[in-house]
């Protein structure tokens, strides 16, 4: 019997090192924010941290000013007191990626993977905002169907941003 | 309120308030009616 071989780990492995690109804070009656010109890197980290409203409204997420439906997504909250499913979003041949249910209370945070590819990127984040309540926090999970690499991330509001909160853009270098 | 599209080019830094036109105005409006006929 021969001698065993055991698997070495890959050395061609690189760190998921993200470094801030760009925050900020929305202007007053914004209705998107878009990072553009964004090259070299191979995975981005959106977070939206508590944006302001200026009425409840949905944020939605779409890449390369793409308004296709080109994007799938699917996203469950579980009350945290009951473990009860709810909250439930998910969309096939969507628009854009919905980021349902945050408010001006919240956060979302997103990591979008193989943004410098040729192919399908994914994407998975959750929503929080810092309290163990009784409310849902959805855990969401999305695609993005097409073949260009990421170089626009636009945040659309379907009412108005309010000068406050933060949108953040991190990346890791190709 | 002045609609606006704001921009931040990663490269350089720079931040753009672009206003709306009025075609972009008459989307988002349309896009307010269906998320209110969404919430009913």
């Amino acid at each position: 019997m021969g001698a065993s071989v055991v698997p070495q780990p890959s050395t061609g492995a690189t760190s998921d090192n993200y470094a801030l690109i760009s925050s900020v804070t929305p202007t007053a009656g914004a209705t998107t924010v878009s990072f553009t010109s964004i090259s070299g890197y191979r995975k981005l980290m959106l977070r939206v941290l508590k944006p302001g409203m200026g009425t409840a409204g949905t944020i939605t997420l779409t890449f390369n000013t793409d308004t296709g439906t080109n994007y799938a997504y699917s996203s469950i909250g579980v009350t945290p007191s009951t473990g009860a499913a709810a909250a439930q979003y998910r969309s096939g041949d969507a628009t854009g990626i919905a980021l349902a249910g945050l408010t001006n209370a919240q956060e979302q945070n997103l990591i979008i993977n193989d943004t410098n590819t040729t192919g399908v990127k994914t994407l998975s984040g959750f929503l929080y905002d810092g309290a163990f309540s009784a409310k849902a926090y959805p855990s969401l999970q999305g695609m993005y169907f097409a073949s260009a690499a990421i170089t626009t991330v636009t945040l659309t509001i379907s009412t108005t941003f309010a000068a406050s909160g933060t949108v953040a853009l991190y990346g890791v270098a190709s | 309120m002045i609609l606006t599209k704001m921009i931040i080019n990663t490269q350089t830094g720079e931040i753009e308030n672009i206003p709306l036109t009025e075609e972009e105005i008459a989307i988002h409006e349309s896009q307010q009616v269906t998320d209110e006929a969404a919430a009913e």
